[in-house]
């Protein structure tokens, strides 16, 4: 736990540094909020019954889910596959392994304490905003609120590992930026943060129950508007957990793997 | 006179050697081209699961919006594909390179931009031709000979006006070194016109993306044009080859003191 | 042929602004640190002499060479280079120059070097017989061939500066500047590029102005020295007169014939030892060179080899700095 607080040390620092870009980067969630509230609006404006929500509802889904991507996609280079094999082609990875600690859970402390500290500089600010000024919602409950805090970390651990098993993969076949840009927008499409996943067609919303996507940006999203009842949103965290150790010994498993090659190989 | 067929000459040998360069990488073409399609089929899958269930946006419909979508993927391709270079002029500042082509006899600007040909553009490219043809076809409208005609001045004006509001923007490196935050700002402004038709965002949205960061000249209004939408003048959207004879102007202004502020303070 | 008429270089330095908004006040507000790099400096360098341009770090070097080629432009002051001015007339004047900065490399990184010089061979208007001549030769005394269809980005540092040392020549310019070119490079390519440079020098008549921190490039390349602190000249003269002023110690190598002579010459100080060797210095400012060898060659013992070695170059420049404060 000291090892993690002087991550967030780590990050504190720069952030003093680089002032102006982050309220540049709040504004950049502004806008995208904007852009997001506006299209609903005039969706809504069409025929509110398709909506599938209440109009506020809706919005504050849409918006929240804008100011969370400030996070949880910050800057393309912040994103963990990114780093990872940045680091390999560097020859810089060495250092990493050298330190007395399991490379995944380096990787997550990294990662992990650069995303509590955007949450507030970022996100807080970009809420606070979007609530007084655009129409978003508050949770209906603290403990609607509690369980979003919830959610989140989890949603974060999902998010992190499947980034991490795409790093892996990048060591192996030594460039996938390709590949990352298909992720990317894979989980996009299908976490519901472009489109609500409810308003998908059928066929295509029953893969994505299956898949571990939306336990980044819907489950969240969803308990923060109100939509679970207190049995559902257990359910819902329950099956976040279940990806989220699933996802994570995945990686740990296959990073044995792929240090045992990148060190038979050399890199 | 004799200098600009010089400029263009030694611009033609930069692009072969380029291209030469390029040669090595041609297994990459066919992943690149993949994953192209893969980010922005998030977009259109949005795009088109939102038109399934509403049916229109504001009153643009299912094809409308790929038309929209496709303009603006073949004017940004333009750029993307020869003069992707100008988001690397921080950098190249920073890094002391940009030195280099004030010591040869050879206009700065074309040593610059031509350093480089990126093929992956041509997947834009290919994928914006896709989507007008469809958006053509899914809207069912008419096109006479003048249409035709308009179609690509639109999109070499658009992609005119595109490459010049990235210059004017990327120049700012030789005054504030790190503008890097406020140019995101302006993409995300960017990346909302390129879904949606700029209506739905308000007056004032409208404003900006037409008189100060005209924008809106790259997909809105060709596409209002060539669909007859009602949403706008047609006098308004045959405005495009001024924007961009305008904008070529200021662009050129600023680079010319960019480089004069370069000289002076020794960057 | 290079003038520099009292020119200076003042840089302006964007202060950081204090308290509440600061980061927002920058947007509109800007306060600058005024920083002189290069203070009123003049100088004349004639054709085909080969200059030594050094000085501490942050002294003005890379500055002043900044504007010799045209990339900055002096706050005050005149220079020519060849008749023109580099800045204001930045295409004519690059067509007279030749410019390698060290660390840096001018050529393009992922084509074979000779596709790089085919450019150059564009953009400088190279005639045909010119480049084909000038390739074979360069070539030929930087030992290229080796390499000059490989990538740059695969070249080893000493290969890539003898690669942009052959391209800033190809277009036969009268001016060469050379950033410390042989930064990092490995002694034997150092050699031969400091003997291409001669040579280039003494067959051509290249002006050169090379900065270096390199004592052996001193010793064995230039034949004038310019030295800068913090933006002024301090010394302005040939590496001869260099010598007179402020060697000191020079040193001399005796082999006698025999095995341990028991010598004791006053005036010298011996600093070696050896079977059958002596080695003595000698202050040349107390003592020239003539007597130093008359009180050696006044020993009884038999003299089978005296060498007397210039100053060490290194020491000279030290004993500058001392005495100019720096």
């Amino acid at each position: 736990m000291k090892c993690y607080r002087a991550f967030v040390r780590q990050q504190l620092n720069s952030l003093t540094l680089y002032r102006f870009e982050f309220v540049m980067k709040v504004l950049y969630g502004c806008i995208a909020m904007y852009g997001v509230r506006c299209l609903w609006y005039a969706l809504h404006a069409q025929n509110p019954a398709l909506l599938g929500r209440s109009l506020p509802d809706m919005i504050t889904y849409a918006m929240m889910a804008m100011a969370m991507d400030l996070v949880f996609y910050p800057s393309g280079d912040n994103a963990v596959y990114d780093c990872m094999n940045a680091q390999v082609k560097s020859g810089s990875i060495d250092t990493d392994l050298l330190r007395p600690m399991g490379f995944q859970r380096q990787m997550l402390y990294r990662n992990a304490s650069r995303m509590m500290v955007l949450s507030w500089v970022l996100v807080l600010p970009a809420w606070l905003l979007a609530v007084l000024f655009m129409g978003m919602q508050l949770p209906s409950s603290l403990v609607h609120l509690a369980a979003f805090f919830v959610s989140v970390g989890l949603a974060y651990f999902v998010l992190f590992s499947l980034s991490f098993l795409l790093g892996l993969l990048g060591m192996i076949t030594m460039d996938i930026r390709h590949i990352s840009w298909a992720y990317r927008g894979l989980v996009d499409l299908l976490s519901g943060k472009l489109v609500p996943l409810w308003l998908f067609p059928p066929m295509l919303m029953q893969c994505t129950n299956l898949l571990p996507f939306r336990c980044i940006y819907d489950i969240p999203l969803n308990i923060y508007t109100g939509a679970f009842d207190a049995a559902e949103i257990f359910r819902q965290l329950g099956f976040q957990c279940m990806w989220a150790l699933a996802l994570m010994s995945a990686g740990h498993l296959l990073w044995r793997k792929v240090h045992l090659r990148l060190t038979v190989q050399g890199g | 006179m004799q200098k600009s067929f010089f400029s263009a000459r030694i611009y033609g040998h930069l692009i072969k050697m380029s291209l030469r360069s390029m040669m090595q990488y041609r297994a990459d073409f066919w992943t690149s081209l993949a994953g192209v399609l893969a980010l922005n089929g998030a977009n259109i899958a949005q795009m088109s699961i939102v038109s399934w269930r509403f049916g229109t946006v504001g009153n643009w419909t299912a094809g409308d919006l790929m038309m929209l979508y496709g303009l603006y993927m073949v004017s940004v391709s333009l750029y993307s594909i020869f003069f992707g270079r100008i988001a690397l002029l921080e950098s190249e500042i920073i890094h002391g390179t940009f030195d280099k082509y004030l010591v040869r006899p050879v206009n700065v600007f074309v040593q610059f931009v031509g350093g480089e040909i990126r093929y992956v553009g041509l997947s834009d490219t290919l994928l914006g031709i896709g989507l007008i043809v469809l958006g053509k076809a899914f809207t069912g409208i008419a096109w006479g000979p003048l249409d035709y005609l308009m179609l690509p001045v639109f999109v070499a004006c658009g992609g005119c006006i595109i490459v010049c509001i990235r210059l004017m923007l990327a120049c700012a490196a030789f005054w504030v070194v790190k503008a890097r935050a406020l140019q995101s700002m302006i993409m995300q402004v960017m990346l909302l016109t390129q879904k949606y038709p700029v209506f739905i965002f308000g007056d004032v949205f409208k404003a900006f993306v037409t008189g100060v960061i005209p924008i809106a000249f790259m997909n809105y209004y060709p596409a209002i044009y060539l669909l007859r939408k009602g949403d706008a003048p047609i006098w308004l959207c045959l405005l495009s080859p001024a924007v961009a004879l305008l904008f070529v102007a200021l662009a050129t202004q600023a680079w010319k003191r960019g480089i004069a502020r370069y000289s002076s303070a020794g960057g | 042929m290079i003038t520099v008429q009292k020119v200076t270089k003042i840089y302006k330095i964007p202060k950081r602004l204090d308290g509440k908004s600061a980061a927002l006040r920058s947007l509109w507000q800007r306060a600058y640190d005024e920083k002189i790099a290069v203070n009123d400096i003049s100088f004349d360098i004639g054709s085909g002499e080969i200059v030594g341009y050094i000085g501490p770090n942050g002294a003005g070097k890379s500055t002043t060479i900044k504007m010799l080629s045209g990339i900055l432009t002096p706050t005050a002051g005149d220079i020519l280079v060849d008749g023109l001015a580099p800045h204001q007339q930045r295409r004519e004047h690059a067509k007279n120059i030749g410019v390698v900065f060290g660390q840096k490399t001018s050529l393009w990184w992922d084509v074979p070097v000779v596709d790089s010089f085919r450019l150059l061979k564009e953009m400088y208007e190279i005639p045909d017989e010119t480049y084909q001549e000038n390739l074979r030769v360069y070539m030929d005394m930087l030992e290229m061939g080796g390499f000059l269809n490989q990538p740059v980005r695969q070249l080893s540092l000493g290969q890539r500066v003898k690669a942009d040392l052959a391209a800033a020549l190809l277009h036969n310019p009268q001016t060469v500047f050379l950033d410390e070119p042989t930064i990092g490079v490995d002694a034997v390519a150092k050699e031969r590029l400091r003997q291409f440079i001669r040579d280039i020098n003494q067959i051509r008549g290249v002006t050169v102005l090379l900065t270096t921190h390199d004592m052996v490039d001193m010793e064995k390349l230039v034949n004038r020295v310019l030295v800068i602190d913090a933006g002024r000249i301090a010394y302005d003269g040939t590496i001869h007169r260099l010598r007179e002023q402020y060697g000191r110690n020079r040193r001399l190598d005796v082999v006698f014939a025999e095995h341990s002579p028991h010598i004791d010459v006053p005036g010298l100080v011996q600093v070696a030892a050896a079977p059958y060797r002596r080695s003595y210095t000698f202050n040349q400012q107390e003592m020239s060179a003539e007597k130093a060898l008359g009180l050696i060659m006044n020993q009884p013992f038999t003299i089978r080899d005296i060498t007397i070695q210039e100053a060490d170059i290194e020491e000279i420049i030290r004993n500058l700095y001392t005495a100019k404060g720096m």
